[in-house]
């Protein structure tokens, strides 16, 4: 196949892209998205970072101190800090291992499927539900008194005192199933139109070759969905940080602090203590670390295969 | 090693009939080229030997086996694809071990079959490398490679040296069939280019439109076609069709039209006369290289036609003729005819031995 084909835009008289001439054209064409973007998300980042190293003043007109490092300092001493950031990895991991792969198995079934559209339909239904409306109906479910599925624990005895909410051992991971509920459709959507790109002779092959279908899927599926299993593991990770909504509309942090993660924390801290200054602080190690593990994730994606190299052309 | 047999299989999507009534027998060590133009149903039932395709109807034996049901992997053949299908992500050592790892042979045993195989096919020094980073004939090669590590039971090849530039299809061309007389292992080969089918295939089978034209030695195809559509897609360039009308003349038969009179040989007089054409009416069939040209009229040369155009290759040249409405082309020697202009006239000779005849109505060849 021949790569060298004129781009649409050379017949426009546009310069090629990525050369300087196209960045000088096409910079002042981003400029207006770029300082709204500036405005929107810059600022109040630069602001956060100036909230951390001070004592915010409530009061209309009241100063704010400077106190140095003393935000960040009280965070190292504060148990309940680190003890969120438990909680959140514990919910965060968990529910993005359960979403990826469920939805994975969810995507292979409904592949060639036969009601493939519809079911697709169906099943996307939870993720246009906003999350604290998503709360508050698995609350019904799991309310100690009349909810389903406290009822149908309970009758087969898996549940033997206290509520689903009610306990330390289960409240969490009874959020953690609303939130599977509600994205592994997401997951399965994304990584449904990664297999539709899997090379059909490749998979061919691997049968001729004597694989059976959990080998061929090693073999040949997941290698050509992998960057859709990136994609899918970044959103839901990225989401699941910085959950907030579930929790507020299930268990506000209890029982006992057991499912307090870390953006409830800084919430709380925020919105309830008004230490807006140690709010800013916690939400910039969480901003922190999410930016770390995106770029982790994009590192993954972009990982490319060395090029052919020319001398080694010639032979045949 | 094996032998493959079709019994009247049918395949069949929705509304197509890919293909119809199949029966074709593949002797065990056999070379057999299944060849036909786009959409006549010799991939489809390539991909029904391998298993990639259900057999809507009838049964594909590998010797005595009935193999309908068995999974491709159940089948112990090896494939070579068109787009080569290597795993872009597996080197092309990878590449080549693969059916052998699912084989469970052990470490040794696979890195002496694949470097032999890679020895054979002169890619020793890629084994290294990703599918990525190889030229088209490279991977060619290590997708036939990949099938020749196995030893299986037959080979099946869907068009395999198609997107190779026409200097490697030639050489390709005689390393595939040196490499199946070799090992011997029955083969079918899929092409849409009569040439490959002419120069490796111990027999060809013919398909057009889902139906078994003919099946038989290139010598038999080429020099006895069962019928018109035969005898034109086999040869480069193809047969040369001209209509006529069969008429009685002198005791014997003569094919006439406007421009000629051409006396039919008494064996094929014979048989015209018992094949009972429709209104008379017959296609003379007559090869390129059968015809011989002169820029005069002489008893040899007795059909008089107009120069279309002249294709020079070297020692020999095509020349376009137009006799009436018939467009002919003739190979012949360099500097035959000593006027190549355009609507020069030219006179056209034939030995009445290399003609065909076939029913105009039905394309069937009458001998």
């Amino acid at each position: 196949m021949a790569v060298d084909t004129a781009t649409p835009g050379a017949v426009l008289g546009t310069p090629r892209p990525n050369t300087p001439r196209a960045r000088r054209y096409l910079a002042p064409l981003l400029l207006p998205a770029v300082i709204l973007l500036a405005l929107l998300s810059i600022y109040p980042f630069v602001w956060l970072i100036y909230m951390s190293f001070h004592a915010v003043g409530l009061a209309p007109g009241a100063p704010s101190e400077f106190v140095g490092l003393d935000n960040w300092q009280r965070m190292f001493t504060d148990s309940q800090y680190w003890a969120s950031w438990g909680v959140l990895a514990r919910y965060s991991v968990v529910s993005m291992v359960l979403e990826v792969g469920l939805g994975t198995l969810l995507a292979i079934l409904l592949n060639r499927s036969k009601h493939e559209k519809l079911l697709i339909t169906v099943l996307l239904m939870p993720m246009m539900m906003a999350p604290v409306v998503a709360g508050l109906l698995w609350q019904y479910l799991y309310n100690g008194t009349f909810g389903w599925y406290f009822w149908g624990l309970r009758s087969v005895g898996l549940l033997d005192e206290g509520t689903i909410l009610g306990s330390a051992d289960t409240a969490l991971w009874a959020i953690v199933a609303v939130d599977v509920w509600e994205w592994t459709p997401l997951v399965a959507l994304i990584v449904l139109s990664g297999l539709k790109l899997v090379p059909q002779d490749q998979l061919e092959a691997s049968w001729m070759d004597g694989a059976g279908p959990v080998r061929s899927f090693f073999q040949v599926a997941l290698p050509s969905i992998k960057g859709s299993l990136m994609i899918a593991i970044l959103l839901r990770f990225m989401d699941n940080i910085r959950i907030i909504d579930h929790f507020i509309a299930l268990t506000g942090g209890g029982p006992a602090n057991s499912t307090k993660v870390l953006p409830l924390y800084l919430y709380e801290q925020s919105f309830s203590f008004f230490e807006l200054g140690y709010g800013a602080s916690i939400a910039l190690t969480l901003l922190l670390v999410t930016i770390l593990f995106g770029k982790l994730v994009v590192n993954r994606f972009e990982e490319r295969e060395p090029r052919p190299s020319k001398k080694d052309e010639e032979l045949v | 090693m094996a032998s493959l047999t079709f019994n009247g299989v049918w395949k069949r999507y929705d509304q197509v009939e890919a293909v119809k009534d199949l029966n074709l027998a593949v002797a065990d060590g056999e070379f057999l080229c299944l060849l036909g133009p786009s959409g006549c149903g010799k991939s489809s039932s390539l991909r029904m030997i391998a298993g990639l395709e259900f057999i809507s109807d009838g049964d594909i034996l590998l010797d005595d086996r009935r193999i309908n049901d068995l999974e491709p992997r159940h089948r112990d053949i090896a494939m070579v694809f068109e787009s080569y299908a290597l795993y872009p992500t597996k080197t092309v050592f990878e590449n080549m071990a693969n059916p052998l790892r699912l084989r469970k042979l052990s470490k040794d045993e696979i890195d002496r079959r694949v470097r032999e195989t890679a020895r054979i096919l002169e890619i020793e020094r890629l084994l290294n490398r990703r599918p990525s980073q190889l030229s088209g004939g490279q991977k060619q090669r290590v997708a036939i490679g990949r099938v020749l590590v196995r030893e299986p039971q037959a080979f099946l090849f869907d068009e395999p040296i198609a997107h190779l530039d026409a200097k490697l299809r030639a050489r390709m061309r005689g390393e595939l069939k040196h490499i199946q007389k070799t090992l011997g292992t029955t083969t079918v080969y899929v092409t849409h280019d009569q040439l490959e089918g002419m120069s490796m295939a111990d027999r060809m089978a013919i398909m057009r439109e889902g139906v078994l034209q003919q099946v038989g030695t290139p010598h038999e195809v080429f020099n006895r076609p069962t019928n018109v559509w035969v005898a034109t897609f086999v040869g480069d360039p193809p047969m040369n069709i001209l209509n006529a009308e069969v008429q009685a003349a002198d005791g014997g038969l003569v094919a006439r039209a406007p421009e000629y009179t051409i006396t039919i040989p008494a064996q094929q007089a014979a048989a015209l006369s018992s094949a009972r054409l429709t209104d008379n009416k017959v296609q003379i069939g007559v090869r390129p290289e059968a015809l011989t040209l002169s820029s005069v009229r002489d008893p040899q040369h007795p059909i008089a036609g107009r120069i279309y155009a002249v294709q020079p290759l070297g020692d020999v040249e095509i020349v376009d003729v137009r006799v009436g409405d018939d467009r002919i082309l003739v190979r012949t020697e360099l500097g035959t005819i000593s006027n190549e202009d355009m609507n020069a006239p030219v006179f056209l000779g034939y030995k009445p031995e290399k003609l065909y005849f076939f029913d105009a109505v039905s394309g069937q060849a009458v001998y």
